[in-house]
């Protein structure tokens, strides 16, 4: 067997930044695996070109003075990101199921695709939580705007999500990893040219009880006492690297748009994105020498057999530390 | 005599000395006679009153069965003994006996006049006008003449009245047409009465000879030309005599004394005792207690009768007595003169003195009389067993007898003014029984409460909403519209940096760096007009702050409106509360509290730059031009840089309108986040002035005194009887407290 797939699922309400997240991991893994035979490439034609496309936005985007992440094309579907990390025809394939939270109203999804998902959420250990960091830390000034963001970032859904998700994994009784990902994170921190460290005050408004809190309550709530093994981090992301926000605005429909600004002589250069891949490397080795006969055993073992380069750099990742923005709110 | 002229100098200086405090009681007593009027004239007002009368008229009713007035008048009568006594200036002696002991005989001899200024006679009284004999270096008399109406007054009514005629004719003409004693029964009448009445008709048949002199006028006549208007004649052919005496109302004769150096001496002859005269004992008493200091009574041993100390004597010894007053000792004032000459019998001598021995002084061994035995006939009889004597004695004790009249006086007064006391002070407590005032006042703080709880519980309530919008982070959308648009105007205008087009001022920047050389000076000019500009914009909450502000005192305007009646009427929001505060600071006894309180609500402001800006202050922080370099910590970057061109300047431009919008968005921000702060201001502002108003310690009396000071416009109508009866009631109780004032004045001494 040539390739190993490692499903994954991703929740979040559309334009929150989902692609760009993977696109970010993508450009970070470049570094990541730089000095290895190993990369990590889309895994197949769709997952490429929305890729693609979503990294020539950006980077025109980011040829005006001012950028509007708003203006960037999302999807309401069900989708799927195929992602392999691999050397020559050995390969780990990481499937990202897109969940959009629009998805969950019942007038836009459809049946096979609610199999899917159930289905999905019973494999994936993981589950990766994007964020805009943006409209946590812009858009909350007042009630109507707290409201519109908590409404725009679909907190219930995404809480829903993650309360089936959590069951799912509880059932199993595997390993799990929740990842809360807040994206457009340039702004907050000075570790990448930002000009104030507003970290804290985006790690506490980002899982304060009306946003991410509920979330984390929900995934707590439904593994607490049943012996799931639950980890949870949060990896903030900055998906362009080289912009600062400038201000926002919300559009009639309570939708807001945020414009940045290119930082002079900055170029496109996502930030903290890696931390994912090591935290899922971690994950999968944490999960191997849990339980001999599990799917992270069975992982591993497969490396060990299939390439001597992938299980390095795979055991590379795993040993990597963490950047210090990245927290562990939960072992 | 002039060691005793000296004294007696002494003596009257000394009365005269007391004349300030004497007068000063008789200024207290008119002043008490005005304040007992007016109480009585306040009672009987009252009593007029609906509002009140019923309850009032038992006051004046006690107040007149008590005759206040009447006892005025006593006390005046006393007072004005001591005052004319005071006054004086001279040492007055009266001469009195009965008739033919030689009264006038004494007169002449101590006076050096004669006859025809003092008659005597045998047989029938001559004496007609008694006359008061002045020493003086002058020799003249003063005639002072009746008009009509004191000689009706003094001469007729008296006869009328005695003899039972009723009053006498009101007009000369009439008395003149009259007839008196016509058509009476001669038979019922007294013989006493019978002379009068004989008196009366000759009097009336002589009206004519004495008419014309009836002129009020008092004129001065050489001594030896009064004889016509001192002595009485009698006709011989039963026609009537010459009777110009009647009109004569009093003489006073200016003669120098002889062998007299005690300059102020007057000898007042005094009416003869037992003459058949209308009124003779009342005139003889007033004659005693107004003008004489002592009294030489004369007896003379020329009859048998005469030795003895009859009924006459005994009524005369009465009347100095009564006329003594508050002299505690009448020999003080009494010295009776056995007027013997030699020629006289002496067993008739020795029976007089046997008579005054044991009918005058055995029964009075507490306060013999002095009894003088002298011929008053001879010169030396007169001065040296007389007027001697009794100058010594006045020398001698005037001063004790003089505080003895005026303490008597005092005391009297005194007394008389206790009891009007005790009045005032019934009339006074019946007052307050009433409790009319005391209503009203229990009326008025019980209404003062109850506006001031419904004020407690409406102010309560805005305070409360206030802190819990407060408490709720209400956020004030009217606030934040404004924020946003001041924002979005910013964000608008900071395209052009704040000019009208933004090619123009990329031009002038570039102008500038040009000059320059580099960007950076420009930069840094820049950077500062876009904060002060971006500050100088959200100033612009300030307008809306007022609005809130106004709407908070708008709010409590009307609150306090709502329950002070019409106090405010017509008024709202600041001018209201204006109005409210001067009114209570200008109650009668102002409620600052409430005023000052008022005063602060009203100057509350909320103004961005105190209130809000420091608190956005550091968003502006991203306006600078340097920053500290990521990659080489201690060093500085420029955040706005450009090449000196064309391009470098809009770079430069692009770069401060996005350092520009960060900074104006951070604002945004931080003011949206404050958007209860507003709230906060008002409820603190509110509560306080609640906590000043109605929870200051010193709150219930504040609302007492703008109730009571404003009552009629609080609760209009309410207290108009009350008033009216408050009114009333405040005025008897002043007018009672006035005359109380005077009262205690009197008791304790003026």
């Amino acid at each position: 067997m040539a390739s190993f797939e490692f499903r994954m699922a991703l929740v979040g309400p559309s334009r929150v930044g989902k692609t760009s997240l993977v696109t970010s991991m993508l450009s970070q893994a470049e570094d990541l695996l730089a000095g290895t035979p190993v990369s990590l490439k889309p895994g197949d034609g769709p997952t490429e070109k929305r890729i693609t496309e979503n990294r020539d936005e950006l980077r025109a985007g980011l040829l005006s003075d001012e950028f509007n992440a708003a203006t960037l094309s999302s999807t309401q579907d069900l989708v799927e990101f195929r992602l392999d990390m691999g050397v020559g025809k050995s390969k780990v394939r990481f499937e990202l199921l897109d969940f959009p939270g629009e998805w969950l109203r019942p007038d836009l999804r459809n049946e096979s695709g609610w199999e899917q998902y159930h289905d999905w959420l019973a494999e994936s250990s993981v589950l990766v939580v994007p964020m805009d960091a943006t409209l946590v830390m812009e858009a909350m000034s007042t009630h109507r705007e707290k409201g519109h963001t908590i409404k725009n970032l679909q907190i219930d859904a995404v809480t829903s999500i993650a309360r089936d998700w959590a069951k799912a994994r509880a059932q199993a009784g595997e390993p799990s990893l929740l990842l809360f990902s807040p994206v457009k994170c340039e702004s907050y921190f000075t570790d990448n040219r930002g000009k104030q460290d507003l970290s804290e005050k985006l790690y506490n408004a980002a899982m304060s009880e009306h946003l991410y809190g509920d979330v984390l309550r929900a995934v707590r709530d439904e593994t607490r006492g049943n012996g799931t093994p639950l980890r949870i981090e949060y990896h903030p992301v900055g998906t362009l690297g080289c912009v600062d926000f400038l201000h926002g605005h919300f559009d009639e429909q309570g939708v807001f748009s945020a414009k940045y600004g290119r930082r002079a002589g900055a170029g496109f250069k996502p930030y903290g994105a890696d931390g994912l891949l090591v935290s899922i490397a971690k994950h999968a080795a944490r999960g191997a020498s849990d339980n001999p006969g599990n799917f992270f055993s069975k992982l591993w073992k497969w490396l060990t057999g299939e390439s001597k380069s992938l299980h390095d750099a795979m055991q590379s990742l795993a040993n990597t530390d963490f950047h210090s923005r990245v927290r562990v709110i939960q072992e | 005599m002039s060691d005793l002229a000296n004294r007696i100098d002494v003596v009257i200086s000394e009365r005269q000395g007391q004349l300030p405090l004497v007068r000063g009681y008789v200024d207290a007593i008119d002043k008490f006679d005005t304040a007992l009027r007016t109480v009585e004239s306040t009672l009987a007002e009252a009593v007029e009153d609906p509002a009140i009368g019923s309850e009032i008229r038992p006051l004046l009713e006690e107040f007149r069965t008590v005759s206040p007035l009447a006892k005025i008048e006593q006390m005046r009568q006393a007072m004005s003994v001591v005052r004319a006594r005071f006054e004086r200036g001279t040492i007055n002696i009266g001469v009195s006996g009965q008739a033919r002991v030689g009264k006038s005989t004494l007169l002449q001899r101590l006076s050096g006049l004669g006859d025809e200024q003092i008659p005597t006679g045998e047989g029938l009284p001559v004496t007609a006008v008694r006359s008061r004999i002045e020493h003086s270096s002058q020799n003249i008399a003063l005639v002072k003449f009746h008009d009509w109406t004191s000689f009706r007054r003094e001469v007729l009514d008296p006869f009328y009245r005695e003899i039972g005629l009723g009053t006498a004719p009101v007009t000369p003409e009439a008395f003149q047409a009259s007839t008196p004693g016509d058509g009476i029964a001669r038979e019922l009448m007294k013989s006493r009465q019978l002379t009068m009445l004989e008196d009366l008709k000759a009097a009336h048949a002589g009206f004519r000879s004495y008419r014309s002199q009836l002129s009020g006028q008092e004129e001065r006549k050489p001594l030896d030309q009064i004889s016509a208007y001192v002595r009485k004649t009698y006709a011989t052919d039963g026609q009537p005599a010459n009777m110009l005496y009647l009109a004569v109302q009093k003489v006073r004769i200016l003669c120098t004394f002889p062998a007299n150096d005690v300059q102020r001496l007057v000898l007042v002859d005094l009416p003869g005792l037992g003459e058949i005269s209308p009124d003779a004992e009342g005139r003889h008493l007033d004659g005693l207690q107004h003008d004489t200091d002592l009294v030489v009574m004369i007896k003379r041993p020329d009859s048998s009768q005469a030795c003895d100390w009859d009924e006459k004597d005994a009524q005369a010894l009465d009347l100095v007595e009564r006329a003594r007053g508050d002299l505690k000792r009448t020999s003080d004032f009494l010295f009776l003169l056995k007027n013997q000459s030699p020629s006289d019998s002496p067993s008739l001598i020795q029976a007089l003195s046997h008579a005054l021995e044991m009918k005058v002084n055995a029964p009075r061994t507490h306060d013999p009389l002095t009894i003088l035995a002298a011929d008053a006939n001879a010169r030396e009889g007169a001065i040296d067993g007389v007027l001697r004597p009794v100058l010594t004695h006045l020398a001698n004790n005037l001063g004790r007898m003089d505080s003895e009249v005026l303490d008597g006086a005092v005391a009297r007064v005194a007394e008389l003014a206790k009891g009007l006391s005790g009045l005032l002070e019934t009339l006074s407590d019946t007052l307050k029984s009433l409790g009319r005032e005391g209503d009203d006042f229990h009326q008025i703080v019980e209404r003062a409460r109850g506006m001031r709880r419904k004020l407690a519980v409406d102010l309560e309530e805005q305070v409360r909403l206030r802190l819990k919008r407060a408490r709720d982070q209400v956020e004030d959308d009217q606030y934040i519209e404004r924020v946003e648009s001041i924002y979005q105007s910013i964000n608008d205008d900071l395209h052009s940096g704040f000019r009208s087009d933004r090619e123009a001022w990329v031009r002038d920047l570039y102008e500038s760096i040009r000059a320059d050389g580099q960007t950076s000076p420009t930069a840094g000019q820049e950077i500062n007009r876009i904060r002060v500009e971006i500050s100088r914009r959200f100033n612009g909450l300030d307008g809306y702050f007022q609005v809130r502000v106004d709407k908070l005192i708008d709010d409590i305007a009307q609150i306090v409106s709502t329950h002070t009646g019409s106090l405010l009427s017509g008024r709202t929001g600041r001018d209201a509360l204006r109005s409210f505060q001067d009114l209570a600071a200008e109650a009668d006894h102002p409620a600052e509290g409430l005023s000052s309180a008022t005063s602060e609500l009203l100057g509350l402001k909320i103004e961005y730059k105190t209130h809000l800006h420091p608190h956005v202050r550091q968003e502006l922080d991203v306006l600078q031009l340097e920053r500290d370099n990521p990659d080489n910590p201690g060093e500085k970057v420029l955040v706005v840089s450009g090449d000196v061109s064309e391009s470098g300047a809009e770079k430069v431009a692009t770069e401060l309108v996005q350092l520009g919008r960060q900074a104006a968005w951070g604002v945004r921000k931080a003011l949206l986040q404050q958007a209860v702060v507003p709230e906060l201001i008002l409820h603190a502002a509110a509560e306080q002035f609640v906590d000043a108003t109605i929870r200051h310690g010193n709150y219930e009396a504040e609302f007492q005194e703008i109730a009571r000071a404003y009552r009629d416009n609080i609760w209009p109508g309410v207290f108009q009887g009350m008033k009216v009866r408050s009114v009333r009631i405040a005025r008897l109780r002043s007018a009672l407290r006035d005359a109380s004032d005077c009262s205690s004045k009197l008791i304790g001494g003026n």
